[in-house]
């Protein structure tokens, strides 16, 4: 055999294994994705201990601060670590609005109070990563909330009701597969 | 009778590389298409783009087979015919992509919606087929060259 032949046969069996490996490792991604999203419990938003702090002085209705958080929890039960974990959370304020037109012309709105992703970085395989995820005042969208003393009808019950919608996104086996989980219009409490 | 050989080593590659490059992708992703309450979000519009593009560069990848196997060994022709398959092999790779079968988006009712995205994977997938086209360019400049070599151990 030629030499040139002989260095083109190398340089072919490291493509094939190049491929080969590619190959397994997608295959091993594509079933930890599976083993980690078919248990639910790899995958834990734990509403009930969610805090909502609004604090709206009582004289003057001007909203002085405002902050939510969110600890959670996800267990990496697959083959590989996850990388570049990150919570998207948006928070939805529904109201009805006083349009001061005489009876029936209220009606409901939502404003998008806040919006704010989080990266937690990498979870190592095996490991369980626990998590809080914080929106303080400065993240909020101030100047979506409606005005407490022409906007909002508190005589509704409740009169302001809190949603959000949950973003999990990350990269899976070498950054090969990007998943991700929105789950929407998730009461998570209401004012007063 | 070579020329013969030749051809129906052609003939057969033509249909490994349809078979693996139209049928089966094909079967997967109309039987994925036509199951019931599958929560898919690809709309028709979507399917119709995934099936064109896979079908249109599966018949090239097939067709360019045929003439890369039906020639002669380490001949010139064979060579720039294996260079124009690795080249649209790559777009065959890419058309998932850029068709949209890469971006997988299930939508759970009352839930919320789950997205798997292979488009890195596609990549790293290509970036493989990057050092391939390198080997066949090599090929080209190793059978041009050593031409007569290649002519003699052939009439031997």
């Amino acid at each position: 055999m030629r030499p040139s032949r002989v260095f083109r046969l190398l340089v072919r069996i490291f493509i094939l294994f190049l491929t080969i490996s590619v190959t397994a490792v997608s295959i091993l991604g594509g079933l930890s994705a599976v083993m980690i999203l078919s248990n639910q419990d790899n995958f834990g938003i734990d509403t009930d201990n969610a805090e909502f702090n609004l604090d709206i002085n009582n004289s003057t209705l001007i909203i002085e601060n405002v902050n939510f958080s969110l600890p959670f929890n996800i267990t990496n039960a697959g083959y590989f670590d996850l990388e570049n974990f990150q919570l998207n959370i948006q928070l939805g304020l529904n109201y009805s609005q006083i349009d001061g037109g005489g009876p029936g012309v209220n009606e409901t709105r939502i404003v998008r109070i806040l919006d704010r992703t989080q990266n937690f970085g990498d979870i190592p395989k095996g490991l369980t990563g626990n998590f809080t995820f914080f929106g303080a005042n400065s993240s909020f969208l101030h100047s979506s909330f409606p005005d407490p003393l022409t906007d909002i009808d508190w005589t509704r019950s409740p009169p302001l009701e809190f949603y959000a919608n949950f973003t999990i996104s990350l990269d899976y086996s070498v950054g090969m597969h990007s998943i991700s989980i929105t789950v929407i219009n998730i009461k998570i409490g209401e004012y007063p | 009778m070579g020329a013969v050989k030749n051809m129906l080593k052609g003939f057969i590659f033509t249909g490994i590389y349809a078979v693996f490059t139209v049928v089966i992708p094909l079967v997967f992703f109309t039987l994925i298409f036509s199951i019931e309450g599958l929560p898919l979000e690809w709309e028709q519009q979507d399917q119709n783009n995934i099936m064109f593009w896979l079908v249109a560069f599966g018949l090239l990848v097939s067709g360019l087979a045929f003439f890369k196997y039906s020639s002669p060994k380490q001949s010139i022709r064979k060579a720039v015919f294996a260079l124009i398959q690795v080249i649209v092999n790559c777009l065959y790779i890419w058309s998932y992509r850029f068709s949209g079968a890469a971006e997988v988006t299930f939508v759970i009712l009352d839930f919320g919606f789950f997205t798997l995205d292979l488009s890195q994977m596609l990549l790293i997938y290509m970036g493989v087929y990057f050092l391939t086209i390198i080997l066949r360019v090599y090929d080209i400049i190793d059978f041009t060259i050593n031409r007569e070599k290649i002519r003699e151990n052939r009439m031997k």
